[in-house]
């Protein structure tokens, strides 16, 4: 069998030695500090901390009468004190809330259970995807975590209005060392 | 490197392809190495398996194609953020670059396994946000679904949830490409890129037109 094209690449972390430009100091105890930032202009906090950066942020596009939304963004920590994204939180012009969720491919389940809710038996070839709710998401010291399709998003729960091509949405990030920074998503069908 | 998610679910993906591969060389029937993706042996017969099309006035639907076409069987739901909209997105993308003669002969249909919350207006209005023409199946009986989902080696399972709250699916989130005769000719996993599926795609309809 000829090698199987996959959409995503191994990341190799290293390598995203972005050009880190502090433009804001967060406090650290200000939770009311908020920073904003768009994939034309990083920002970071402060340098002596981790030191975050977000790029290539976007949501995708909602199918119509689809209530449920992803935002997507590639978060870089440049500097040398490891971080995590603990929280996220939107307008409720846009949803009513968001979580941090991660998709992964569920094992097979032998289901012997009898809840009639319907699970198909036999054997399978795997591909079962499954998404959770998880608490955080590292982001280690020099290192970058990608929200992508397929992994890692920011799920948007009871849309407020369809997500159209072209527009722009805030959703705040809450980051366990840096704090809270606004993230603008351009709405999209796919990847930048 | 244990924070690149996409790298553990592409790792997940491949192992069942080489499975697929292996039991293939087992076989007198060698899969047709020209397609990129999953081949199995013996293939899946689904051409028995139908569903009400409530996109088409709810008339059963057998989970074949019209003569000389393909049919694209995906099982999902419309309140899934990720993985089905990405999936419907890329095969948009990939049937938007096939040469509108082939694309012509290529049609999508998608089981809701979610049918409480996907009613026939939202899971029509959903497809016909990525098509010109889908099929919307869903049924409200769970025997049937299982029925169709089995016959395609399918699993799904609703999250536990207090009523009125959102919840997920875990689904299987592979696409079936079914021909005229009700085999599944080839199957693409999750992630499996646009371009790899167009190329597919004009694979077995040039195929179909000997």
């Amino acid at each position: 069998m000829s090698p199987t094209p996959l959409r995503r690449p191994i990341r190799l972390l290293a390598a995203v030695a972005l050009a880190a430009v502090p433009l804001a100091a967060c406090g650290d105890d200000d939770e009311a500090t908020t920073t904003t930032t768009t994939t034309e202009a990083p920002v970071t906090s402060e340098p002596a901390g981790p030191a975050i950066t977000l790029d290539g942020a976007w949501a995708r596009t909602s199918p119509a009468m689809a209530t449920a939304g992803a935002v997507y963004v590639e978060i870089t920590n440049a500097g040398g004190v490891d971080d995590a994204l603990v929280g996220v939180s939107v307008d409720p012009s846009v949803a009513a809330r968001a979580e941090l969720h991660e998709t992964t491919a569920a094992e097979p389940t032998d289901d012997t259970d009898d809840d009639g809710i319907g699970e198909g038996s036999g054997t399978t070839m795997g591909g079962m995807m499954e998404m959770r709710p998880v608490d955080e998401i590292p982001v280690p010291a020099g290192g970058s975590v990608s929200l992508e399709p397929g992994g890692y998003h920011i799920m948007l729960l009871a849309l407020a209005a369809p997500l159209e091509m072209g527009a722009t949405i805030e959703v705040t990030l809450s980051f366990a060392e840096a704090g809270d920074l606004v993230l603008e998503a351009e709405v999209r069908d796919s990847a930048p | 490197m244990r924070w690149s998610p996409g790298r553990r679910v592409a790792r997940a993906l491949i192992l069942p392809l080489l499975v697929v591969a292996a039991c293939g060389d087992a076989q007198e029937a060698a899969p047709d190495t020209t397609l990129g993706g999953a081949v199995r042996v013996p293939a899946l017969q689904v051409g028995a398996a139908s569903l009400p099309d409530v996109a088409h006035g709810g008339a059963p639907m057998a989970m074949e194609a019209p003569e000389g076409e393909l049919l694209l069987v995906y099982f999902g739901y419309t309140s899934c953020p990720d993985v089905c909209p990405t999936t419907m997105n890329d095969v948009r993308v990939a049937l938007e670059a096939l040469p509108q003669a082939l694309a012509a002969r290529v049609s999508l249909a998608m089981v809701t396994v979610d049918p409480d919350r996907d009613t026939g207006a939202v899971l029509t209005a959903y497809l016909r946000s990525f098509f010109d023409d889908p099929h919307a199946l869903r049924t409200d009986d769970p025997e049937a679904l299982a029925a169709t989902a089995e016959t395609f080696t399918v699993q799904w399972e609703i999250e536990a949830h207090e009523a009125g709250e959102p919840y997920a699916v875990a689904h299987t989130a592979t696409t079936f490409v079914v021909d005229d005769s009700g085999t599944v000719v080839v199957e693409w996993p999750f992630g499996f890129e646009p371009e790899a599926m167009t190329a597919d795609l004009t694979t077995l309809l040039q195929q179909e037109a000997r």
